[in-house]
């Protein structure tokens, strides 16, 4: 616990220094943030659009949201995870506010908006299966059991966080978590 | 009720503690070790856990995001200090021109009628002291190339005039004040020689050139 607690540490250190240097003009500075963040942005996107161009949209502009940020950042003292986290998850808001839907935490609609099957075509036509299928048995989740999921398990975010995210105690967030897997592995099992 | 709580809770806890020895990169025996009775369950949980982390390592933007995002943050910074620049004159322009209308116009209504009194002041004091003079001792300088222009222009002889201000005034004047006098007297008669030179030098073809050498110098 300790040791990841450094390791963390160590991490928000060196990101803390790319951002200063990027705020300096220093555009490889600004490179090596965006390839420390940029897949965990485009999943957290992605899961949550469930559409490559609308999920590299949001991505691109939290990037340029973030650069255009920089002079501010420093000064309100949060991490800089958190600076882009919440340019993304206020696009996303954005995004379905846009399409007539609802909120970022109510995905009732997600699955008339699934991919064409044109996204990632990099990707093998077993494992595009396979993450339909995944997408599908999110979609079946109840809305605080698929946020729970997604905060744990797409962006790693850790017990403590995503209490105050949804505003629940860890212990309810544990118990919810442990309710959500289980429904999803059901789902999986009827999918 | 209470049993199923307990139980719940327990898994919870247990696949809690899965979870974070899995983040360590620590074997899952160690769990299955620890809770020997939830075994099966917390194994399907973790592989349901692995599922959706398998999906999410596959997924990943294009490539060509990266350079899309550079060439958008260098636009960013050209592309809006330019149109920064832009809109802010655009719309400076317009501001601009309402800003300084709305000052010309509070400034002349202030400035104007105060700016025309002084220069009505000014007229007035140059034609008053030009003629009366306020200073007894700038009078008494000033006067006779007054009275000696005006004189001339009359065809009065003006040293005559001259002399006879300075006598009248040491006749009326006190024995202390006719010193003042005297050396009024004198300080005429310079002014009058000083007069009579500055003629003499518009007269004549020399004092011109003179003057033209002057200005050269100038």
């Amino acid at each position: 616990m300790n040791s990841a607690h450094f390791e963390i540490n160590a991490e928000q250190h060196d990101i803390t220094d790319l951002v200063r240097q990027a705020r300096a003009g220093d555009t490889d500075a600004f490179g090596r943030i965006y390839e420390h963040y940029v897949r965990p942005l485009y999943r957290f996107a992605y899961f949550r659009l469930k559409n490559q161009r609308d999920a590299e949209d949001i991505t691109q502009m939290v990037f340029l949201k973030a650069w255009k940020s920089l002079d501010r950042f420093e000064d309100r003292g949060y991490p800089f995870s958190s600076l882009l986290y919440r340019i993304a998850r206020n696009a996303i808001v954005d995004h379905w506010k846009k399409k007539k839907d609802t909120s970022l935490e109510d995905h009732s609609d997600i699955a008339e908006t699934l991919s064409d099957g044109n996204d990632h075509p990099d990707l093998s036509l077993e494992h595009k299966d396979s993450m339909e299928k995944v997408f599908g048995a999110l979609d079946a989740l109840r809305g605080d059991q698929r946020d729970v999921i997604l905060y744990k398990f797409v962006d790693d975010l850790p017990n403590r966080d995503i209490a105050v995210i949804m505003d629940k105690s860890e212990e309810a967030i544990r118990a919810l978590q442990y309710r959500a897997l289980k429904a999803l592995r059901e789902r999986f099992q009827e999918v | 009720m209470e049993h199923h709580n307990d139980h719940e809770q327990r898994l919870a806890e247990a696949l809690e503690y899965a979870l974070r020895l899995h983040r360590k990169g620590k074997p899952i025996e160690e769990t299955f070790e620890r809770f020997p009775e939830y075994r099966n369950e917390l194994a399907d949980l973790l592989g349901t856990a692995d599922r959706l982390q398998q999906t999410r390592e596959r997924l990943a933007p294009r490539k060509e995001l990266m350079a899309s995002i550079l060439s958008g943050t260098e636009q960013s910074v050209t592309g809006a200090s330019e149109n920064r620049s832009l809109s802010q004159d655009a719309r400076r322009a317009p501001e601009h021109t309402v800003l300084i209308n709305s000052h010309m116009r509070s400034t002349l209504s202030f400035f104007l009628p105060i700016g025309v009194v002084a220069v009505l002041l000014l007229v007035f004091g140059i034609s008053y002291f030009g003629e009366f003079g306020g200073n007894p001792l700038a009078t008494n300088q000033l006067a006779p190339e007054a009275n000696q222009l005006k004189q001339a222009e009359n065809g009065l002889p003006t040293e005559e005039t001259a002399s006879q201000s300075v006598r009248f005034s040491a006749d009326t004047a006190s024995s202390g004040e006719a010193l003042n006098l005297d050396s009024l007297a004198s300080d005429e008669a310079e002014a009058l020689q000083t007069t009579s030179s500055f003629e003499s030098f518009f007269e004549g073809e020399e004092g011109l050139s003179d003057l033209e050498s002057l200005l050269d110098e100038l």
